[in-house]
């Protein structure tokens, strides 16, 4: 055979590919192929296409989070079956002796494991009974494919020391270590409860007496740790747990702890640490010492109090920018219950600066303990003296300059949309585009001015909407939403749009109904029979040719210490003077722990003697219909019955409090005049030049291409819950005629045969305008 | 040990035919990973992303009884993939409970949205690629001497050219071409293997 062939072979090439990647036994081709750059080629791309090759390389190009993804080992995932039983947690139990016991999973020393409490970095903790002391433990196994590794093995000692080290009530004790076996292995205390992190999900803040409860007990854990010279380096809610049916807080996982004096520590590139929570010297890198655990600890009350982390980002890099750059939004904007000594303690935790925290944990705790004395006894013991001068003079006059300073930055409007299967968003058509002015002032009429310089400076309150005083621990009971509300509706500006199905002689008539809803807040009304400030919207229906003119009030009234509303609808044709004394009338209360105002017709109220008092015969009793606000501010009316032949029904949503923009409607008009709308985050409506609603989708996908609209189909009939579909509509861009739309799923084999692997990854490019 | 305590969901344990529950536990296997980048790609701790992975998946889960009820036109596996992606982009789409429909980013919000929603299913897509090279690149590499995969990484994946790599390894240049279009090959094929039997 010659060591190098001249001629090129493609065929022998195709049998040298095709054979074991370490055979190199056709030494000449291989010899040939040193030299020869079109047999190269030919092989590349007999091996593979371009494509392919350039797939395959961005495909395994390592991403920041292959290394830390912890999925694999997930504990979580036990419910979905042996395919995805944990490797590490199974290599752990693989290890294990077997027991005598059927009921355990194995044993380990002295110990029977019964089961696996978790996975962290380093491996598996795991269940057992201390069979000498019949005593339950947990026992941090090192995952076995680490175990055979120097530096971990290292680490891993390093913990058990560390943590061993610290003898305190809130850290986790440690009692005993076997490092030199081939699994080496924690046995710590075993805490039955959660972590802090379980109950933030379930809960979202804490109150006041918890967060101080909690973070004076870290405190005193972390001052322990800190004595011995320590530094946890990993203070986060899930390394916080919380013992069921005792009051006690305990610190655990010290995986990352290490000594301040231990050099060999230095950073290599790799991060330590939960970015959200980390100290801004942590983030750059630098040395750390205990007062990169207070900042920790600070960002861990911050997230008590407010429900969320301080620095929120995409990327891990991009929250250590945060944590090193950037205040986080001052906690009383995101809960003004949070008393402001509180707010102080957090910010100066905080500090990006670690010369400007406390001086140590101990003295923190000290401090958290004398603040938790003062909230669980007001009366019996003082705020701490290096507290008082934080604590504002008139608590309500601060809270109510910081809400007053939110709302002030903006004006606002009203949305109302309903999500029903056909959901929409009303606005004119191109005709109508230009006539947008001249529609201005009539709906600033319609918006009752109200006096500027007292809602911008002050948000509403229930004594101002009730006019009278009401003790602080009755206003603490009230809730906030209705207020929020109609202090929202107090400052909008313009007209809220409200999207309709309507029924017809109770068939259902597709898409049809629109209505345009105008209203605000009145500081005064007259009309129904108690003077006072008071909500009221109109509706005018349907849209396009108004016939109907609903108004309703809502006036609140306090009746010993609950708040109810009162609320008033009427109904009258378009024309006809809209006055109380005719059309139709309903009336209800709404009682705020239900949120929901019922609405029944009745006869006319407040109607002068001497004076026909209309009844309401015309009004049957099905006609009661229901508006309900909830506490996220969407707002739902049900049972809407303008007239005995059309009804209309769907749920609503309010977003109250925000500035409104004017959507820029002509980025979004196809070729063919129609528009897409925005109908909430969720959905999307495609409107015809004459503003009628042609069709819709949910937005999580959706999108248009030329004469292709595609987006999800939501089928809902005959199921629970609605499913969404992927599918395209066609739309001819002369006629502006839509055809029906088509569901992929019927037809994924048909795409299959034209060679489309993924109809459901299909581009709007790719399907053209016809098959 | 073999009989490590499993809970199957009941759900799952609803699942009747053994080749859709084959199709279902191939299906978690493939997505999990996916769906946790994904997650973690969007500032999410370790745990949250978990999190997460469960409620896309249990959700799932949830929509199999809908599945079996309305018969067998739709492939088990077809079906699952479509609800999973609706679940994941649902998930991914979904604003924090403290946002509202924002006001001021409404304008954006309208110019935006659309592309994110296709980013997310891009995004989706270039994923669940990703986990099906991960997975077949686990299967060759096992199969080959380490060199010839080191040829085959460094050129292609970490973009060296072949001549420093040969240097590098102390093989000829013919050599690392033909091992790194064979592991080519071989890559191919377990994709492609993936993609049929896949979810």
């Amino acid at each position: 055979m010659n060591a190098r062939t001249d001629h090129c072979d493609h065929k022998r090439i195709d049998v040298f590919l095709a054979s074991d990647p370490d055979d190199l036994r056709d030494a000449p081709l291989v010899a040939h192929l040193d030299v020869c750059s079109g047999c190269r080629d030919y092989m590349e791309l007999s091996a593979a296409d371009s494509q392919s090759w350039s797939e395959a390389a961005a495909c395994l190009l390592a991403s920041e989070f292959d290394r830390s993804s912890s999925i694999e080992y997930s504990a979580a995932s036990l419910d979905f079956g042996k395919p995805d039983v944990p490797t590490s947690i199974q290599n752990v139990l693989d290890s294990l002796a077997p027991s005598d016991d059927p009921h355990r999973l194995g044993r380990l020393g002295g110990y029977e494991i019964s089961g696996v409490i978790g996975v962290g970095g380093m491996g598996v903790v795991l269940k057992a009974v201390d069979t000498a002391l019949d005593r339950v433990v947990a026992i941090k196994v090192m995952a076995p494919h680490l175990a055979s590794h120097a530096t971990a093995r290292k680490r891993f000692a390093r913990e058990a020391k560390a943590a061993a080290a610290v003898l305190h009530p809130n850290v986790i004790p440690i009692h005993s270590v076997s490092s030199e076996d081939a699994t080496p292995y924690l046995v710590m205390g075993y805490i039955r409860g959660g972590s802090l992190q379980k109950r933030l999900d379930r809960e979202g803040t804490l109150a006041t007496v918890e967060i101080l409860r909690i973070g004076s007990q870290i405190a005193a854990g972390l001052s322990a740790a800190h004595e011995q010279g320590l530094v946890h380096r990993d203070i986060k809610p899930e390394n916080i747990l919380l013992e069921d049916g005792v009051e006690r807080v305990t610190l655990t996982d010290f995986g990352l702890a290490r000594a301040v004096d231990d050099a060999s520590l230095t950073q290599h590139g790799t991060i330590a640490g939960t970015p959200q929570y980390m100290s801004p010297e942590q983030a750059r890198g630098e040395a750390v010492d205990q007062a990169s655990d207070l900042f920790s600890l600070g960002s861990v009350l911050y997230t008590l109090c407010t429900g969320r982390v301080p620095f929120r980002a995409e990327s891990s890099h991009s929250v250590m920018r945060k944590i090193i750059d950037e205040s986080p939004t001052p906690i009383r904007e995101l809960n003004p219950e949070i008393p402001n000594w509180l707010v102080g303690i957090i910010d100066r935790l905080m500090a990006k600066d670690k010369k400007d925290r406390f001086p140590s944990a101990k003295e923190l705790h000290t401090l958290l303990d004398a603040c938790l004395s003062h909230v669980q006894q007001p009366t019996a013991v003082d705020l701490p003296e290096s507290l008082r001068s934080a604590q504002p003079t008139k608590h309500r006059t601060l809270f109510l300059a910081t809400i007053g300073g939110l709302l002030m930055t903006a004006v606002f409007t009203l949305l109302l949309w309903l999500t029903g299967a056909l959901t929409f968003l009303v606005q004119d058509g191109p005709a109508q585009q230009q006539s947008n002015e001249r529609a201005a002032p009539q709906q600033e009429k319609v918006v009752e001015p109200i006096d500027e310089g007292d809602s911008k400076s002050e948000p509403l309150t229930w004594p101002v909407l009730l006019g009278r005083d009401i003790p602080q621990e009755h206003l603490d009971r009230l809730p906030k939403e209705p207020l929020v509300l109609i202090d929202g509706l107090n400052k909008s500006r313009g007209s809220w749009l409200f999207g309709g199905n309507m029924k017809t002689d109770d068939k259902d008539s597709g898409f049809d109904a629109i209505m345009e809803v105008k209203g605000g807040f009145k500081t005064h009304f007259e009309e129904v029979g108690r003077p006072g400030p008071g909500w009221t919207f109109s509706i005018q229906w349907p849209r396009e040719k108004p016939e109907y003119t609903w108004t309703i009030f809502l006036l609140p009234m306090m009746e010993k210490y609950e708040v109810q509303w009162r609320g008033v609808a009427q109904i009258s044709r378009v024309g006809e003077e809209a006055s109380l004394l005719d059309g139709h009338y309903f009336d209800g209360h709404w009682y705020f722990a239900s949120r929901t105002l019922t609405l029944t017709p009745v006869a006319v109220p407040g109607a002068e003697p001497g004076t026909s008092t209309k009844p309401a015969e015309k009004a049957n009793a099905e006609s009661q219909f229901q508006i309900t606000v909830k506490p996220n501010g969407e707002l739902e009316i049900n049972g809407f019955e303008p007239a005995e032949t059309k009804s209309l029904s769907g749920k609503s949503a309010a977003r109250i409090g925000e500035p409104y923009v004017e959507p820029d409607l002509n980025r979004l008009t196809l070729p063919n005049g129609y528009k897409v709308f925005f109908a909430s985050r969720l959905q999307v409506m495609l409107v015809d030049s004459k503003g009628r609603g042609v069709a819709g989708a949910r937005l999580e996908k959706i999108g248009c291409h030329k004469d292709i609209i595609y987006g999800f189909i939501t089928q809902r009939e005959g199921i629970d819950e609605p499913e969404d579909t992927l599918g395209y509509f066609w739309m001819n861009s002369a006629t502006g005629e839509i055809t029906k739309g088509m569901e992929l799923g019927p037809w994924s084999k048909t795409l299959r045969a034209m060679g489309v692997d993924d109809p459901l990854m299909l581009n709007p490019e790719q399907v053209g305008s016809k098959f | 040990m073999t009989d490590f305590p499993q809970t199957r969901s009941s759900l799952i344990a609803q699942v009747r035919s053994p080749e859709d529950r084959e199709a279902w536990d191939k299906f978690v296997v493939m997505y999990r990973p996916v769906i946790y980048r994904m997650a973690r790609r969007r500032g999410m701790q370790d745990a949250d992303a978990q999190d997460l992975v469960q409620t896309v998946l249990m959700r799932v889960a949830g929509a199999i009884q809908s599945w079996e009820k309305s018969g067998p036109e739709t492939r088990f596996r077809h079906w699952l993939r479509r609800v999973a992606r609706n679940a994941i982009a649902t998930a991914f789409s979904r604003q924090p409970k403290d946002a509202g429909v924002g006001g001021s980013e409404m304008l954006e919000w309208l110019g935006e949205q659309s592309a994110t929603a296709a980013d997310i299913e891009r995004e989706l897509s270039q994923e669940s690629m990703r986990e099906k090279y991960l997975r077949a690149a686990s299967v060759v590499k096992l199969d080959v001497d380490s060199d010839t995969w080191r040829a085959f990484e460094l050129t292609v994946v970490n973009g060296q050219p072949c001549d420093e790599v040969a240097d590098l390894l102390g093989k000829s240049m013919g050599t690392v071409y033909a091992a790194r279009s064979r592991i080519m090959r071989r890559l191919r094929e377990q994709v492609q293997r993936l993609q049929e039997s896949g979810p």
